[in-house]
């Protein structure tokens, strides 16, 4: 009985932890809990570009 | 006057003479602001990289040697709390591979990453606020000047700065990188920054075997940008190609009095990323470690002093033999190795996992209860053979989800392939010099398995050097193709 109980116990912490993982990528999420996993494939998360017309400079500004 | 250095000046004649049509300045440029007197030394060549070095280390001092592990011993006793008692509920009745299982390999080894947390928030909220006085701004700005030297983009240096939190959006901010062998390079490179990730495994390795010395994790920055400079040159002379002029441009912000504010909320929005990994892929990883270590392949429970016969081992045995020469040749720290490629986080909860440690924070506390002397003791390693493992933790591929982000920024399998294998080579060189040196000066003999790892680095090395200065035929159309 107790063995049942604790494989139903770690069953479910495999699971929610599957769960969480699986959830978070349908959501686009890549690496779950990560806070910039949503934006980091944006080259411009942190740091805004400008292109300059006329010149292969590009201005960066911090965000 | 050499052309580049007169393209650059008219470059920014050009960029001056647009701030001049769009700009009206209320204090004359000949007025130094205190910004810019600040900046005349923290940014200066020659000074702004021991003044970072000396920044970097009070960081690491603060978080690895004295608040860090002093909150970590107090939230390490709570996860060791939580492991009596689950302990003590369990009793004798359950069968000892569940309660291995729950124990050992989900509540010890995610309790063994988490046990970091502490001295990881410690140096999340220092980071930050160096980040809001202005000053990791100004750290790009002094590095800027030797990455252009060693033919990498001005640009280069924005992903490896994001690099130092996760090294995947610093591979995708190389796109900002027109030139495309700069921009290739400084995916291949950015990954050898310590990110996050790796935060616990320095932690772990400087608490361990060097009792909190600070200078570990600040050594490991600076040891990774040689690193970068050193990949860099060689990249530079194999394609032959010094690449297109490119100049980096910033808007450095004015220094200012950080907020504690802002930099508590990117601490704790860091911190809470490292706990949902830790309780998600950290946690199953472990998982697995602990089934694969339990069962030989036949599914029969590995009795106990047979842990070698276990699929763990077995799995893991061909690569340990691989790492003897660089002083770490056990399956144990093998598969910790290998897991490392999962997430590097994994590289501790493995090693919690295959060597029962739950506590790698309160050493003396593990003395007491282990009777062992100390953890290097119980994993076999000197303090040179750990040194040797960390560096080849950190430079040798990053993680699968980075080596995708690489795939992706790179755009070529072969230049994807050339770069994980420089990076393998990489992190075996570094690890046996470390290992190979470092034995010789502290024992006064070469370390173990010397002649196979010396054939080993030197066929790496030859490799390298005959692409880099190759016949100038055949041979190196192929190496561009490879590179």
């Amino acid at each position: 009985m107790e063995n049942i109980l604790v494989l139903l116990v770690i069953g479910t912490i495999v699971f929610l932890a599957v769960h969480k993982v699986i959830r978070d990528r349908k959501n686009g999420v890549k690496c779950s809990g990560c806070p910039q996993s949503k934006i980091c494939s944006a080259v411009d998360s942190r740091y805004e570009t400008e292109e300059i017309r006329g010149s292969d400079i590009r201005l960066i500004k911090k965000a | 006057m050499t052309d580049g250095i007169k393209l650059e000046k008219k470059r920014f004649q050009y960029v001056e003479s647009l701030i001049r049509e769009v700009e009206v300045r209320d204090v004359l440029s000949s007025r130094q602001t205190k910004s810019d007197s600040i900046d005349r030394i923290v940014a200066h060549k020659f000074l702004g990289i021991p003044i970072f070095m000396m920044i970097m280390f009070a960081v690491f001092s603060l978080s690895q040697s004295t608040l860090g592990p002093f909150l970590a011993d107090i939230f390490v006793g709570w996860i060791d709390g939580l492991y009596a008692v689950v302990e003590g509920m369990l009793g004798d009745s359950v069968s000892p591979l569940l309660s291995a299982l729950l124990l050992d390999g989900i509540i010890g080894g995610v309790g063994a990453v988490v046990g970091f947390l502490p001295l990881i928030m410690v140096l999340f909220f220092l980071l930050a606020l160096l980040e809001d006085c202005g000053y990791l701004a100004r750290v790009a700005v002094v590095m800027d000047r030797y990455l252009k030297k060693v033919g990498l983009s001005g640009k280069s240096i924005i992903p490896m700065v994001i690099g130092t939190g996760c090294a995947i959006p610093g591979i995708m901010a190389t796109r900002t990188i027109r030139d495309e062998r700069q921009r290739r390079t400084t995916a291949m490179l950015t990954p050898f920054m310590p990110c996050g990730a790796k935060l616990p495994v320095i932690a772990l390795f400087s608490g361990v075997f060097f009792k909190n010395a600070a200078w570990v994790g600040t050594s490991m920055y600076f040891v990774a940008i040689a690193i970068i400079i050193l990949g860099a040159l060689i990249v530079k002379k194999i394609t032959g190609d010094s690449g297109k002029g490119s100049y980096f441009i910033m808007e450095l912000p004015e220094y200012r009095w950080p907020s504690v504010r802002r930099a508590a909320v990117s601490m704790l929005s860091r911190g809470k990323a490292f706990v949902v990994r830790a309780a998600t892929i950290i946690l199953l990883c472990n998982a697995a470690i602990q089934i694969m270590q339990s069962f030989t392949w036949n599914f029969q429970v590995v009795e106990e002093g047979m842990e070698a016969s276990s699929i763990l081992a077995s799995i893991s045995n061909p690569f340990a033999i691989i790492l003897i020469p660089l002083g770490f040749g056990t399956w144990q720290l093998a598969a910790a190795a290998i897991t490392g490629f999962i997430a590097k986080e994994n590289v501790v909860g493995t090693l919690a996992v295959v060597y029962g440690i739950t506590n790698f924070i309160n050493t003396e506390e593990l003395v007491l209860i282990s009777g062992a002397g100390t953890i290097a003791e119980i994993m076999g390693l000197s303090s040179v053979s750990a040194l040797a493992y960390l560096m080849f933790n950190l430079f040798t591929p990053p993680c699968f989800a980075a080596i995708g982000a690489m795939n992706a920024e790179m755009e070529n399998r072969k230049w994807l392939w050339a770069g994980i294998g420089f990076q393998l080579g990489m992190g075996y060189v570094v690890a046996f010099l470390v290992y190979q040196v470092g034995t010789v000066i502290t024992t006064g003999q070469i370390g173990t398995g010397f002649v196979p790892g010396f054939i080993v680095v030197s066929l790496i090395v030859g490799f390298v050097v005959y692409l880099m200065y190759g016949k100038k035929s055949s041979g190196n159309e192929i190496i561009k193709e490879i590179v």
